[in-house]
């Protein structure tokens, strides 16, 4: 056992540590990379998931007040998630018949809290008959209601 | 060569042991989240209550207005919190005065009462009440 074979079996041991170190960093940083991912898109999940709420109007009686720039109806909105959302007119969609409405105000105008009651007034005029209603959240959570106007 | 598989062996593994604590991690709070999930369908599966009553007491007041008593019974399994209600009359959000408990238990009452509400006599009216997770009743009164 001569130096050279010394020398030779250090070389071997650096090489084959140097190799495993890269096997292992790689591995380890992927599943970081994976981790991460994963926890990013579990909260996004988890708040999809916490958020609920419902359109609790009386389908056949919604409050309306007439208006020179229309008739402005308030439907109710009920936060039954575990999360409160934002509850603004930028954070919410309003379609109603298939059309987006631009003209609308929220109260509150911030959040809504869970089991908290907001109002979303709407400008428009709508015909009498029956009529869809589609609000939807920051997130994508979205509730459908058929309701009529007399 | 023995040496340096066994500390290959060592590094590789502690890599993997890295590894499987965190992915665990996650794994645990998705895990922890489809509970929680499974738990609040549960909850709203068991919520059932009735309207038991309603009676009216007109007031003589310009403009008419009256004054209203309405029994709510958890025929459910799930606990209600009595303030996390929402009353409608004839669609509009009316807000009750006194609750006499502030659960509603299982197969237990609760009296709610509303003052000042606007009607007249022998007028009628759609009451709507919703629970804090969404489950709805309808009833019909005449003052």
């Amino acid at each position: 056992m001569g130096f050279g074979e010394t020398a030779a079996h250090m070389i071997f041991f650096i090489a084959v540590v140097l190799i495993a170190s890269s096997v292992a960093a790689t591995m380890a940083i992927t599943t970081q990379k994976i981790s991460l991912v994963m926890k990013t898109e579990s909260e996004h999940v988890k708040n999809y998931l916490a958020t609920s709420f419902e359109i609790i109007n009386d389908p056949t009686n919604i409050p309306n007040t007439t208006t020179t720039a229309g008739t402005i109806y308030t439907f109710y909105i009920k936060n039954t998630g575990t999360t409160s959302f934002p509850f603004t007119p930028d954070t919410l969609t309003v379609v109603i018949d298939g059309t987006a409405v631009s003209s609308f105000t929220t109260n509150p105008n911030g959040e809504l809290q869970p089991s908290q009651v907001g109002m979303i007034n709407v400008t428009i005029n709508l015909a009498a008959g029956d009529h869809k209603l589609i609000v939807v959240l920051y997130n994508g959570v979205s509730q459908s209601f058929e309701f009529r106007t007399y | 060569m023995g040496f340096s598989v066994a500390a290959a062996f060592l590094i590789i593994m502690l890599a993997l042991f890295l590894s499987i604590g965190l992915l665990g991690k996650v794994i645990l709070d998705n895990a922890k989240n489809v509970y929680l999930l499974n738990e609040n369908k549960i909850k709203i599966y068991n919520t059932n209550f009735k309207i038991s009553s309603v009676n009216t007491t007109p007031l003589l007041t310009t403009p008419p207005t009256y004054d209203m008593d309405v029994v709510i019974c958890n025929t459910g399994s799930t606990t209600l919190s009595s303030a996390k209600f929402t009353f409608l009359v004839d669609g509009k959000v009316v807000t009750p005065s006194y609750y006499n408990n502030s659960y509603l238990y299982p197969l237990k009452c609760v009296r709610f009462n509303f003052t000042n509400l606007p009607g007249a006599p022998n007028s009628f009216h759609v009451l709507k009440v919703v629970s804090e997770n969404g489950v709805a009743r309808y009833a019909t009164y005449t003052v």
